[in-house]
């Protein structure tokens, strides 16, 4: 059953004992009393899999008010991750993109069985790009872009490597949307489906939108690593794709690795080994049409070459 | 008071029990028994003692993979750990300082086979107490820095605990805390860092640097698990126990070779306590050897029973699956418990006082 059945036969108070959400490759079992945490849980992750009480749980989370006088007045809410409280408690409007960031962080903190890399992750027929970048590069509306362009989601934030078979493995979730990026994507894109926006987080506003269809039915594909791009959004710039040295990739993507230095030597030969069977890029671009363009060119011609 | 009475254990303390119990789980079950050890921080300890059991190949796959990243981390934390205590060693080498290594950093060096999954917060080592200035120093020299700046904080360490002020390293963010003794100078049981010091080691993992003989690193593993307010890794503390234990206690003349040691150090009290949990909790039949062997002597202390509400609450876990109506008080009283141990009543007063104070400012 996924989500969207499950919402429509009315379990809303099921949500209170708690909903085993399958996002593969993990199964978080969430619980809250809130009906607005129900319901944006309901608008972004309607295609995914709700399984039963038989199913391997990975992480418990639960969203509930916490004790004493902030349950009333300014009510804060409190998330427990399997019986720890990893965050401070969040005014209760923000309980929705709380439990995201809860999410990230059981899978940061606890999968080192993949290298994590903090960037986006779309394929085009199994061709996998790497967007690796700092909050504020715009890769999250880069992203969003692509895949209500017809690139299929893997991640918005987290590239989880297999380090013997330097495969990736997708981690489709709803892609996380700040302040301007909210209106642009959603007037570029008229089908895209998004929580109702959140104000004043630690991140500003912000507001989630739905995976493709196609990007959900996908979500246990593995992909292959075909490029590797640092993207750039720099108002007013002729786009720019330019071939970057591996030695730079590879020492700009352990940056941006989690848990590269718990690896040791493993995480920096597992790197050097990624950036060795990809394309190495950096990419400055202010117009998205531009960019969709020359990503879908890249697709192409390499599918072509595939062939 | 004998053990008789029965409790319930949760899924992951049977499995620390029964490894192989693990061949009866389900899927649901598997991944609550991971998601229990994640919580009390033995994780990888767990999974270990389950594979010596049941091959891996037999586990479902998510826990196979739990496994392989316990894995990935582990040989690097534990290589860094090594590396870590070869520097601070070198740091006080000038002032021909051997420091000596205490628990989790002591089971690396010897190698013990549990050490190589378990978690490790902070390195601790114990310096001779007429030494602490010049260690001090010397530390300061390659970047170990105070991590409290707050004159008051210096204070109550320097005068009244058993170490300086924690400290962190500039550049690697690694902490260090320096004792001088393994309790409090104010607290009620007062072991002699003078007679730990006279029975100390040569670590056969790294010969610049010394550690404690096998009885001393068990009764402090037992003294910082039953007199210390943490009650988030109490389980994995007593785990260390169990292991520490299953090394060099099961014949009965060690035993009392331990006890003789409890009494020289005044650590009788925590002894018994560490034999009635790891029987209590773990199981472990040995244990009821120190309770027969301190009564034997006269030193068996009275009301030990009193303390299970107490213990159990906080060794049973605090995942949600285990929790118990009364583990959010125990855990205060637990908390009240590990500082009335730790200094006279009037000078806990004046502490708390301060600190509610200065609570207020901020």
């Amino acid at each position: 059953m996924n989500f969207r059945e499950f919402a429509d036969q009315r379990h809303q108070n099921l949500l209170a004992c708690g909903v085993n959400l399958y996002a593969p490759p993990f199964v978080f079992r969430i619980r809250s009393p809130h009906s607005f945490v129900w319901e944006a849980i309901a608008s972004s992750y309607a295609d995914f899999a709700v399984l039963d009480d038989h199913a391997y749980v990975d992480f418990e989370l639960t969203i509930a008010p916490v004790t004493g006088i902030r349950r009333w007045i300014n009510p804060l809410v409190d998330m427990s991750i399997d019986g720890l409280f990893p965050f401070d408690p969040l005014p209760a409007a923000q309980a929705y993109p709380l439990l995201e960031w809860g999410m990230n962080w059981c899978v940061t903190s606890t999968a080192h069985h993949f290298l994590m890399c903090h960037s986006a992750v779309l394929a085009w027929n199994n061709l996998a790009v790497i967007l690796p970048a700092p909050p504020g590069s715009g890769k999250s509306t880069l992203c969003a872009a692509l895949t209500m362009s017809g690139w299929r989601l893997l991640s918005d934030e987290l590239a989880l490597l297999d380090p013997e078979t330097l495969l990736l493995s997708p981690f489709v979730r709803p892609v996380s949307l700040k302040n301007a990026s909210i209106n642009l994507i959603g007037k570029r894109y008229p089908a895209a489906e998004f929580t109702v926006p959140v104000r004043d987080t630690i991140k500003g506003e912000v507001a989630h939108m739905r995976p493709t269809v196609e990007s959900v039915r996908q979500s246990t594909s593995l992909a292959k690593p075909r490029w590797l791009i640092f993207p750039k959004y720099d108002k007013d710039v002729e786009l720019e794709l330019q071939p970057m040295q591996k030695s730079e990739a590879v020492a700009e993507l352990a940056k941006n690795a989690f848990n590269f230095r718990g690896f040791g030597a493993k995480g920096f030969a597992t790197l050097s080994a990624l950036v060795e069977s990809v394309d190495c890029y950096r990419l400055n671009y202010s117009s998205l049409d531009q960019a969709i363009e020359k990503f879908n060119r890249l697709g192409v011609e390499a599918s072509k070459a595939a062939i | 008071m004998r053990n008789n009475q029965h409790i319930d254990r949760p899924l992951l303390i049977t499995v620390l029990c029964f490894p192989g119990t693990v061949a009866t789980l389900d899927e649901a079950a598997w991944g609550l028994l991971i998601r229990q050890a994640r919580n009390a921080n033995v994780l990888g300890q767990m999974l270990s003692a389950v594979e010596a059991h049941v091959s891996c190949d037999q586990w479902p796959l998510r826990a196979q993979q739990s496994f392989l990243a316990e894995k990935n981390v582990a040989d690097h934390r534990y290589a860094s750990l090594l590396w870590e205590i070869d520097v601070l060693s070198r740091a006080l080498a000038p002032g021909n300082i051997r420091p000596v290594l205490l628990k989790g950093a002591a089971y690396a060096l010897e190698k013990k086979p549990f050490a190589r999954f378990r978690n490790f917060g902070d390195i601790d080592v114990l310096v001779p107490h007429n030494k602490l200035n010049e260690v001090e120093r010397l530390l300061l020299a390659s970047g170990w820095l105070t991590t409290k700046v707050d004159e008051y904080d210096q204070m109550y360490y320097r005068r009244w605990m058993h170490e300086l002020p924690p400290m962190r390293h500039i550049h690697r963010g690694t902490n260090l805390d320096v004792h001088h003794a393994i309790l409090p100078l104010t607290a009620r049981y007062k072991p002699d860092s003078g007679i730990l010091l006279a029975s100390v080691r040569q670590s056969s993992g790294l010969p610049s640097v010394d550690i404690l003989c096998p009885e001393d690193m068990f009764l402090h593993g037992a003294a910082h698990l039953f007199c210390e307010g943490e009650s988030e890794n109490s389980l994995r503390n007593l785990l260390d126990l169990r292991n520490l234990w299953i090394d060099s206690f099961t014949d009965k003349n060690s035993v009392a070779v331990l006890v003789n040691r409890a009494v020289e150090l005044d650590l009788t009290v925590v002894l018994a306590l560490a034999g009635r949990y790891l029987e209590r909790i773990f199981g472990l039949k040995s244990a009821e050897g120190i309770a027969e062997v301190m009564k034997g002597m006269g030193l068996m202390p009275k009301y030990l029973a009193w303390h299970d509400w107490l213990f159990d609450a906080v060794f049973l876990g605090f995942h949600p699956s285990c929790q118990q109506a009364n583990q959010a008080i125990a855990r205060q009283v637990l908390y009240l418990r590990s500082h009335y141990l730790r200094m006279p009543v009037f000078l806990l007063i004046r502490h708390l006082l301060h600190k509610s104070w200065r609570g207020k400012k901020s």
